[in-house]
């Protein structure tokens, strides 16, 4: 399969092919066939967002740039001859072949600059819960319903921009305000509307519905969430939605009400909550669930569908709110799949991850992406929670972008057929074997002849 | 049953609601009882008119049963909510009470506003920043830790691996080319030393050389990159005389240092922390008056008292 | 060899067996002198001997971890480059490297409700930590108030010593004003008095050793060592503070240290001696976590994570 990822500690993305199995821990294990890093800007520019298609890539950076790339796939070049002789002594007339792949190279085509804007945060921060200055980045970037040339850009500070990439140039079309912070933007894009609608919210930010106009010139809110009652404690509940996902709309028609809005969405909270809305049903969420103990918080969301179900904006293509599943991550080390009951199903990376997710993805309704903190880019089997791949990238994970996942074909070290392979195999272990046991005789004679000493 | 009957049989033979304290005490368990204590005037299942306060789900109401319904259980408690508004509340109880005896008015009130007082505190705790969470260790755990850490203290053989570090520093140059931190002596030989390596370095292959020298001195460990200001090193003599004086000039001389750079941060400072003193009294004054405020702004204006806190 | 010496009194047996291990010390004794000779002549051989009898300890047989930097990458010529720039750049972000431009400020307090014996080891971190400030933690002010306050102050970085039951227990370092946060937990600690033969410490800002800090995540830990210690040591105080890890155990020692002749360092202990273990690295002042150590980490006794 082949990665790509943005890591943060400097600026680059890296390039990254390797089979099923991949291991960078296990010096055993298959290693990657590739990992090479483009695109180096430092860490003031990491990439945040990333957006594929066709052959071209959009990537958002931490400085306030996005840039339009060009993928161009090159025959990965065979290194030199290698100095293999002294290394296996059984085969040393056939040097190991070299697996054949392509490697990308990116090639900037155009950008954008200037688009981010510290100083709409700063009083966001005084009230923020966060203890260290929050610097505005990219939160989201994701194609419009309409047409996958169009996208939508919004950053934490409430700035949206749409741009739409036009052959090999990427353009602004309009830019808009809304209320600070943002933690996610997400495109509704599971019928055709006539014009773009997207959800957006943040800590201490309600879940919104803003509604674009054709030529995206302007922008109205059409709706917004309602608050849950107070708790036990008669506190207010601390507000703090970090990621939406759509739902189709409910399908009943007797029960619709033409006049009101007809969206359902599901939301993770910074508090570790669930919430299940329907426009039908109200402003407050249908179901407001406590998915972990002490409100230890959540982050990112993805659902799990096969490939048909999930939008290219990752909405799932069901109406059903009380069946469904996704994958979600807090700030220890967990990453969790849960059911629409909030019941915990399965646990991926048990063990094996130490930090915190900064991204997760679920691609074809086959695999999950995770990249987190502890600088490794793993790869697991979105059903079984069984890992594919984990490699190291040196730096912290802030997204990965999954290319294609063919596996590649790796020349084994004879030419001969598998059948004479294995009889050799047979043969050697057998003479093995036999010379085993004739040497653990010698021993044991010799050690006898020394204790009698 | 006559609540006579009832209160004989809990008194004299067995009532599971009933424990004994310590202190020779007896309380009540019964979810419904107005005071906890276990006497005949408090006991809900002995009186068939009993009033007490509950708090279900945060909300606090006033439950009352009478003889009239004694005969249905389900509906047996008859629950009025009272209101947030404490003053309000207690009206309440008043109305719904007015005729009961005196002891049920007053010990309902008293349970009221202990239930108050708990929800309070339950709610400024939850405000709270919890600092620190606590993690239980095992008893295996803790003792493997402390063997491994012995084990590794074994291992490590610090000492060694300091003066090796040491003279490798030393060796290396790192403390420039006239260290006060040797005999000179000792440095000459070393210097001689040098020498005659670098000498040989020309020689032979010098590049492998310092490939390993500064593969060594990767290892995470810091660079003395020589300064400028080290250019004006002192000299002999000076040293000398330097020394006999007891090396007092370096102590006063950092010292004064540091006390300009702390006037420095104070007088800068001064304006936004008079500030923040009153902030945070007025913050400071609703909730507790009793506590003492500006102990730790008085502290970082005036240097003097920091000794206190050596 | 001695199931073979079946005499039955005890007096005999004993002489028996003195005289073999006797014959047995004398055989070693010539083979060590012979081979001492032999190297003396020939110091390759000793060099080859050494070479072949490395002892296999825990710490040499350790798993592998490939975030200990290779110095001779040949498989991906590219990355193995840049491998010690890119740390380099990770790094900085969150340390102040120049330090000549922010010098350390340390702005020490507790745990709140803190007991006799964090103010005692406060005394000691004083003695240590350069230019610190001590400051008394007082109920009700919240983490986020305390960094504010520490950023406009210009502090650099905020230590909290953690004590529960009277007893130290833990130790957070926090860079300002980004973060990240390490909770250390304290163990074995030696006060000065302790200490037989320890000297007094001079206020002359000391070296710093940091040895064996090998992986990435060792590398932070070790990034923020030098970050606290200012890197312009008197060396004429010969005075060096050490932070040696081994097997995830961080020792701390301090050191006055005397060069006797070329080869030959003499060392007096100042005190005090702690021992800290790595328990969690967090992003920020105490948010998303990077690291945290758990007691299954614990099981393989050859995985060590720094």
């Amino acid at each position: 399969m082949r990665l790509i990822v943005g890591c943060a500690h400097n600026g680059s993305i890296k390039e990254i092919v390797c089979n099923a199995g991949t291991d960078t821990s296990v010096q055993t294990a298959p290693q990657p066939l590739s990992v090479k890093s483009h695109l180096k800007e430092g860490a003031q520019a990491t990439v945040c967002q990333m957006y594929t298609f066709d052959d071209k890539v959009v990537m958002a950076r931490a400085n306030g740039s996005v840039q339009l790339y060009k993928i161009t796939k090159q025959a990965h070049q065979k290194k030199n001859v290698e100095p293999v002789e002294n290394t296996n002594e059984a085969n040393t007339a056939t040097p190991v072949p070299e697996p054949e792949f392509d490697v990308s190279q990116f090639e900037e085509l155009s950008s954008l600059t200037n688009l981010l804007d510290d100083s709409r945060l700063e009083k966001v921060f005084q009230k923020s819960t966060k203890r260290t200055k929050i610097y505005d980045t990219f939160v989201s970037l994701s194609p419009m319903a309409g047409s996958a040339h169009d996208l939508l850009l919004a950053c934490k500070s409430g700035l949206i921009y749409i741009i739409s990439v036009e052959k090999d140039a990427i353009k602004q079309l309009s830019r808009h305000e809304v209320k600070a912070p943002l933690d996610f933007a997400q495109v509704y894009d599971n019928t055709k509307t006539e014009s773009v609608i997207f959800a957006y919210g943040g800590e201490e930010n309600l879940v919104k519905l803003a509604k674009l106009s054709k030529d995206y010139s302007e922008l109205s809110q059409i709706w917004e969430a309602k608050n849950v009652a107070n708790d036990r404690l008669d506190m207010r509940v601390p507000v703090w939605p970090t990621a939406l996902r759509f739902l189709n709309p409910a399908k009943s028609i007797d029960k619709t009400d033409s006049s009101k809005l007809n969206y359902q969405f599901v939301v993770v909270t910074h508090w570790s909550h669930l919430g299940i809305y329907n426009t039908q049903h109200g402003r407050k969420p249908q179901q407001y669930i406590d998915l972990l103990p002490k409100r230890e918080s959540l982050a990112h969301l993805t659902m799990c569908g096969s490939a048909e179900d999930i939008t290219p904006a990752g909405n799932l293509r069901s109406d059903d709110i009380s069946n469904f599943t996704f994958v979600t991550a807090d700030l220890k080390k967990d990453i969790l799949r849960f059911n629409s009951k909030g019941r915990l199903l399965n646990k991926y990376g048990k063990g094996d991850i130490v930090g915190s997710a900064s991204f997760i993805q679920a691609v074809n309704g086959k695999y999950l992406l995770a990249g987190g903190l502890d600088r490794y880019c793993r790869v697991y089997d979105l059903e079984s929670s069984r890992r594919i791949a984990k490699v190291y990238v040196t730096g912290k994970v802030n997204c990965i972008s999954m290319l294609d996942d063919n596996e590649i074909v790796i020349p084994q070290p004879e030419s001969q057929t598998k059948q004479a392979q294995k009889k050799k195999k047979k043969h050697q272990i057998e003479n093995e074997t036999e010379q085993d046991v004739e040497e653990l005789w010698n021993h044991l004679e010799g050690s006898n002849k020394k204790a009698k000493k | 049953m006559s609540d006579d009957i009832v209160w004989q049989v809990i008194n004299q033979s067995f009532c599971s609601h009933r424990i004994k304290a310590p202190s020779g005490q007896w309380f009540c368990r019964d979810p419904h009882n107005v005071t906890g204590l276990c006497t005949r005037q408090s006991c809900p299942l002995a009186n068939s008119k009993y009033a007490t306060v509950r708090s279900d789900k945060g909300r606090i109401y006033l439950y009352m049963k009478t003889p009239e319904r004694a005969h249905t259980p389900a509906k047996m408690w008859e629950r009025i909510r009272l209101s947030k508004n404490y003053s309000r509340a207690l009206q309440q109880i008043d109305e719904h009470l007015l005729h009961w005896s005196k002891f049920f008015q007053h010990k309902c009130k008293q349970r009221f506003t202990k239930l108050t007082q708990v929800a309070i505190t339950e709610r400024r705790m939850a405000l709270r920043e919890e600092e620190r969470h606590y993690v239980g260790i095992a008893p295996k755990v803790k003792r493997r830790e402390e063997n491994r850490e012995r084990k590794a203290l074994a291992a490590a053989k610090i000492e060694k691996a300091i003066e090796k570090e040491l003279l490798d520093r030393l060796k290396s140059g790192a403390y420039g080319d006239k260290p006060l931190n040797v005999d000179e002596r000792i440095w000459k030989k070393v210097m001689g030393k040098l020498e005659d390596e670098q000498e040989d370095d020309r020689e032979v292959d010098s590049d492998l050389e310092e490939m390993e020298e500064e593969e060594e001195s990767d290892d995470g460990e810091v660079e003395y990159v020589a300064d400028d200001a080290d250019g004006d090193y002192v000299s002999v003599e000076d040293l000398q005389k330097w020394l006999a004086d007891g090396g007092s000039d370096a102590e006063s001389d950092s010292d004064a240092e540091s006390d300009s750079d702390d006037s420095d941060s104070d007088d800068s400072d001064d304006t936004s922390s008079k500030k923040r003193t009153k902030k945070t009294k007025a913050a400071k004054g609703k909730k507790r008056p009793h506590v003492e405020i500006e102990f730790e702004e008085e502290r970082e204006a005036q240097p003097a008292e920091q000794e206190i806190a050596h | 060899m001695v199931n073979e010496i079946n005499i039955a009194n005890k007096l005999k047996r004993q002489e028996l067996f003195a005289e073999i291990k006797d014959q047995k010390n004398k055989e070693r004794h010539t083979m060590r002198r012979q081979r001492a000779k032999e190297e003396r002549e020939n110091p390759e051989l000793k060099e080859k001997r050494l070479k072949e009898n490395v002892t296999r300890t825990i710490d040499t047989m350790r798993v592998y971890d490939e975030t200990i930097a290779q110095t001779n990458v040949d498989s991906d010529d590219e990355d193995g480059e840049d491998a010690d720039a890119e740390d380099e750049d990770d790094l900085m972000r969150f340390f102040n490297t120049n330090q000549r431009d922010h010098p350390p400020k340390i702005f020490l307090t507790t745990n709140v409700n803190a007991k006799k014996a964090a103010y005692e080891f406060a005394n000691v971190l004083i003695e240590v930590l350069p230019n610190v400030q001590f400051v008394k933690r007082k109920f009700g002010i919240k983490l986020k108030e305390i960094a504010e306050m520490c950023n406009k102050r210009n502090f650099t970085d905020m230590v909290i010593i953690n004590e529960d039951k009277k007893k130290v227990t833990g130790l957070t370092f926090m860079h300002l004003p980004e973060g990240p946060t390490f909770y250390f937990k304290v163990s074995s600690y030696v006060e000065v008095k302790r200490i037989a033969g320890h000297g007094r410490p001079t206020s002359h800002i000391p070296e710093l050793v940091l040895n064996n800090f090998q992986t990435k995540l060792g590398k932070t830990v070790g990034r923020l060592f030098q970050s606290i210690f200012p890197q312009n040591p008197d060396i004429e105080g010969r005075q060096v503070i050490t932070l040696h890890n081994q097997r995830d155990y961080i020792f701390f020692r301090r050191h006055r240290y005397m060069f006797r002749d070329e080869e030959k360092v003499g060392l007096q202990e100042l005190g005090p001696q702690f021992t800290l273990k790595l328990r969690r690295l967090q992003r920020g002042l105490r948010e998303e976590t990077e690291w945290e150590h758990r007691p299954e980490m614990d099981k393989d006794k050859k995985k060590f994570y720094l």
